[in-house]
């Protein structure tokens, strides 16, 4: 009973984390499963959502600065395929990638030109930045919350994805992009698609993950974003549910991580704190690593074989 | 005759190498820190440190074909390890504030008290040569499982390791070791080498640097010249064809991944020299990206292209571009727009041209050697054809 | 007779659920010419794979030179899907069918040893899966169905690059040029070598900027630069016109006398395969159809069925 009581805590707010990683892992896995490229810039537009809410709640109300934010970040992510990724489809995958990295250098570094480099708060959304009480203990509401809304919008996006035009289109480029690009389907409108829909849920995940956080920085989006990317790879890179699997066990994992030291000596098991929080980020890529050798498909994915 | 040519072109290429250490040297001499070209010396100094790393990881993104991003883990254990082996006994316990220093042993100040001043010399080599193979030590720890990986995934993996590494040096428990979280200072730096010849003092502060960068890079240019870099050259163009021909892959994988860390273990204990300062969290993955970005620019698989690329790199942002951080730029002010952070903006938008629009950077593949080449082209031409009559 | 020097017995390569190599087994002798054909899809280039190391087979064995250089059993997730034959041959549970009474000790003795012979490792579970470099160091060497040379090399680098597996310096004896010497004497070999093959005057050049044909060339020269004793072609006359493969037919007879060679090869010009093969094997579906010199090949009815279709009725 001691052992859940000190556990619990840290297993709702890894659980919250999780639904927060797993928004932007979808980003991740649909652009990876069409472009066979991993957006490097993507944490950083997660970021950006951030900024840019601060920069609007302050001059708006809410309602009408978060669609503003939304689709604000949604163009943005829009532009970066078409300006930084849509010259390069020809271009061997390391350039491409090499282009990733250079967007979110450029996004990093006017990030910092523009905010000074200092923190900027994020504000305050009420109702669900409200404290509340689970099995008796403290929490925000979003906590609670993110979890289902992630499962909310997973479970749109996937039907979207089965059982619409675009979506079966999506299916197609991510199948055999040279095929589909024969048999007609518009190459770049499904690759523009696949971007909205995943900057629109890094947006939604910002708005989540900034509420915990005391603010934004210009380097807030490079961890959870390699995070959200090692989930996409656990779950097994291109699959949707993968990713979201992915993020909740990683989520959870690096939040009890996080809390090991108090955990283990609340229950005795050690007499002092070894510092295990220090890995809370290096276990990610750990467990990245581990899955990499021993299952590179993930949990979820599809094997390839190279043709001789 | 192909050797001739060959010797040819390293014969000029020497007497240039040499000509620029001499020149090094001269200016380490007679500019003063206060002078306004003291930024020159600076700009040697840390462009030497970024070329040496940025020609290390070309020798595996560029040359082998395998897409590292651990770039700066390898620089921080280098940086590291030369660190702890170089601080004096005397600072060792303000170093150590909270911990109990376990590594109680200077290479430079061993050596010196039997040696005198080449001891310091030797010393200073010692723990640079130690920070490289320690490196390299925990490159082939990190390659045994991760060199079979794909492009991207290897990618993604060796970032992992190097995020790992990061936080194993910042642990608390590693702390009488690494010093936790805290930096590590008051180690040999480049401001205290110097030559004493009776009366004069010679100045190394420049020299020593850009001497390490220089013979390093050498070393590599040796490697991939040699049977074993074409080798990594035909692991890089066609890796199934490579292995037909009898390349073993896991094994020249390896031994190019282990050589870049092991020269990106000796650019990282430059580093703590230059800066004379070795901090866990100053090692993030945004350098790899950094140095990743010079090796474009200068142009994938160019070695001269690394060197140049890292050497514009430091220039423009240490010192041509400042004025934009700082309200002044071409002689026109603009406050408002030209404050801090503007400079690395515009850094970032020169390199997304350079990624997107000339994507060979400014070299290609070709080597500065190269450029004299139409003329000897011509003339091997010709000498093989004298061959075949023979 | 002269002596054997590749021997593929029972070898099966099953992917999933499909069988693209069935019970093969097959010989080539030293000197002889050997032709691999078979119709689109009958599993020739996985077979060649198999032999080189590009996958692990399945079962069965693959000798090279008189030593076993490949074996395997269907194991882990393979044990429950395999469909092919002799699924137990090369594990630990196989008893020979024909063994004599152990009474009888003499015959016991020579049977044990023909059953050596057949399979040094018979009666164990052994696994031999080298990569395909350590099979190009014994001796066997290969040309590629769709052209891989190494695009950023020239034609000289591309055949140097092979010689570094014949290095007998290491890498840092490489690095300060203590290996000089054999360096000189490897560049030696590769401009004798591609003047025999007629590839010295475009040896600047870079691999891929060569015309098709002179490509092909240069893919057989890069593998006699290993200095193989089986030189394996996949498909030399892929896209040839029949001017070309004429030529291609004339330049294999001369790499087989002049260096000894002996060459197996898959081949879609008849032309060309009766021409110039000593032997022919034939594949349909991965199952061995025919096998024999190329008059008896050309009129067998299973090869002409196979080729040109025949109804599912017709078939036995």
């Amino acid at each position: 009973m001691e052992l859940l009581k000190s556990v619990l805590p840290y297993l709702i707010s890894g659980v919250s984390v999780g639904g927060q990683y797993a928004l932007i892992a979808i980003g991740y896995t649909m652009v990876y499963g069409i472009l066979r490229l991993i957006n490097f810039a993507h944490g950083d537009v997660f970021m950006v959502a951030g900024l840019i809410m601060v920069y609007l709640a302050a001059s708006m109300p809410l309602y009408v600065a978060i669609p503003l934010m939304i689709v604000l970040t949604v163009a943005l992510g829009f532009a970066i395929e078409r300006v930084a990724y849509k010259p390069l489809r020809n271009a061997p995958r390391m350039s491409v990638m090499i282009s990733a990295i250079g967007v979110s250098y450029l996004i990093q570094n006017l990030a910092l030109y523009i905010t000074g480099g200092l923190n900027k708060n994020y504000p305050a959304i009420p109702w669900i930045s409200d404290k509340v009480s689970i099995f008796g203990m403290e929490t925000t509401r979003v906590t609670v919350i993110t979890p289902f809304l992630t499962v909310i919008l997973v479970v749109a996006l996937v039907l979207l994805i089965n059982h619409t035009k675009i979506g079966m289109a999506m299916r197609a480029v991510s199948r055999d992009f040279e095929t589909a690009q024969l048999m007609g389907v518009k190459i770049n409108n499904v690759i523009s698609a696949t971007f909205i829909i995943g900057t629109f849920l890094a947006a939604v995940g910002s708005m989540l993950y900034f509420t915990n956080y005391p603010g934004v920085v210009p380097t807030s989006g490079g961890m959870p974003g390699l995070k959200a990317f090692v989930a996409a790879v656990f779950g097994g890179i291109g699959s949707i549910p993968g990713a979201v699997i992915g993020a909740f066990i990683i989520g959870i994992c690096e939040s009890i991580i996080k809390g090991l030291d108090t955990i283990l000596v609340v229950n005795g098991v050690i007499a002092e704190q070894v510092g295990f929080s220090t890995f809370s980020d290096a276990f990610t890529f750990a467990l990245l690593i581990v899955v990499l050798v021993f299952k590179p498909t993930g949990l979820f994915g599809e094997k390839t074989t190279d043709k001789v | 005759m192909l050797q001739k040519k060959n010797n040819k072109k390293n014969f000029i290429s020497l007497i240039a190498v040499a000509l620029f250490l001499v020149l090094v040297l001269v200016l380490d001499q007679i500019i003063r820190p206060t002078d306004k070209m003291s930024m020159l010396l600076t700009v040697l100094q840390k462009g030497s440190v970024y070329a040496l790393a940025a020609v290390s990881m070309n020798l595996l993104n560029g040359f082998t074909g395998l897409f590292s991003l651990g770039h700066a883990g390898f620089m921080l254990v280098g940086a590291y390890t030369y660190a702890i082996f170089t601080i004096p006994a005397e600072s060792r316990d303000t170093v150590y504030q909270y911990y109990d220093a376990a590594i109680r042993i200077s290479f430079p100040e061993v050596l010196r008290d039997n040696l005198g001043a080449f001891g310091t010399v030797l010393g200073v080599v010692l723990a640079v040569l130690l920070a490289g193979l320690v490196a390299a030590f925990f490159a082939w720890l990190i390659g045994l499982p991760v060199l079979k990986l794909k492009s991207d995934y290897l990618a993604i993996a060796t970032l992992g390791f190097a995020e790992i590494i990061r936080a194993v040096f910042q642990w608390g428990k590693l702390g009488p070791v690494t010093n936790g979280s805290n930096l590590l200072k008051s180690f040999e730096r480049i401001s205290t080498f110097k030559l004493t010849l009776g009366e004069t003092t010679i100045k190394l502060s420049t020299f020593v640097p850009v001497l390490i960068a220089v013979i390093c890079i050498a070393l590599i240019v040796l490697l991939v010249n040699s049977t074993y870099g074409r080798s990594f050259k035909a692991i890089r163009d066609d890796e199934i064809a490579a292995e037909a021909m009898g390349i073993n892959l896991a094994k020249h994988k390896m031994i190019s991944f282990v050589a870049s860390s092991f020269f990106a273990g000796i650019s990282g204990a430059t580093m703590a020299m230059v800066l004379g300062i070795a901090q866990a969290s100053n090692f993030k993955s945004a350098m790899t990206y950094e140095i990743l970005l010079m090796v474009v620019l200068g142009g994938i698989g160019s070695i001269s292209g690394s060197v140049i690329g890292s050497m514009l790199f430091v220039a423009a942002s240490e010192w041509w571009l400042r004025g934009l951080d700082s309200g002044v730029f071409l002689g026109i002010n603009a406050p408002g727009i030209f404050r801090n952070g503007f400079r690395l903006v515009v850094f970032s938008v020169i390199i997304m041209v350079v990624v997107l629009f000339f994507r060979k950077g400014i070299m290609g593949d070709k080597e500065l050697p190269d450029l004299l080449k139409p003329r000897a082209k011509k003339a091997s031409k010709k000498a093989s054809k004298k061959e075949v009559t023979k | 007779m002269s002596k054997n020097i590749l021997k593929v017995e029972n070898a099966t390569m099953q992917f999933g659920g499909v069988v693209a190599v069935d019970n093969l087994t097959m010989e080539v002798n030293e000197g002889e010419i050997v032709a691999l054909i078979g119709p689109n899809g009958a599993g020739k280039t996985t077979a060649f794979n198999v032999i080189t190391g590009v996958y692990a087979p399945t079962n069965g064995t693959v000798s090279f030179d008189g030593e076993m250089i490949v074996r395997n059993h269907p194991h882990g997730k393979m044990k429950k899907m395999y469909k092919g034959e002799h699924a137990d041959m090369y594990t630990a549970a196989f008893v020979a069918e024909g063994r004599p009474p152990v009474e009888d000790e003499e015959a016991t003795k020579a049977w044990n040893e023909a059953e050596h012979a057949r399979d040094p490792y018979v009666g164990s579970d052994k696994v031999l899966e080298p990569t395909p470099d350590k099979i190009t160091v014994r001796g066997m060497a290969r040309t590629f169905q769709n052209i891989r040379l190494w695009k950023s090399q020239t034609v000289f680098d591309n055949v140097l690059i092979a010689k570094h597996m014949r290095r007998t310096h290491g890498l840092v004896s490489a690095i300060f040029r203590f290996n000089r010497k054999e360096e000189k004497q490897q560049r030696e070999e590769v401009l004798e070598l591609l003047r025999v093959v007629g590839l010295e005057d475009v040896k600047d050049e870079l691999a891929t900027s060569l015309p098709y044909g002179k490509q092909r060339r240069l893919e057989i020269a890069r593998a006699l630069a290993t200095n193989p004793k089986l030189l394996l072609l996949d498909e030399p006359a892929a896209g040839m016109n029949p001017q070309e493969t004429l030529e291609l037919t004339k330049f294999i007879g001369e790499i087989r006398d002049k260096f000894h060679m002996t060459i197996l090869l898959i081949e879609h010009h008849m032309d060309l395969v009766m021409d110039i093969s000593d032997r022919i094997y034939v594949l349909d579906f991965g199952k061995l159809i025919a096998q024999g010199v190329p008059a008896e090949i050309q009129n067998n009815e299973r090869v002409i069925d196979a080729y040109l279709g025949v109804a599912d009725d017709a078939e036995d």
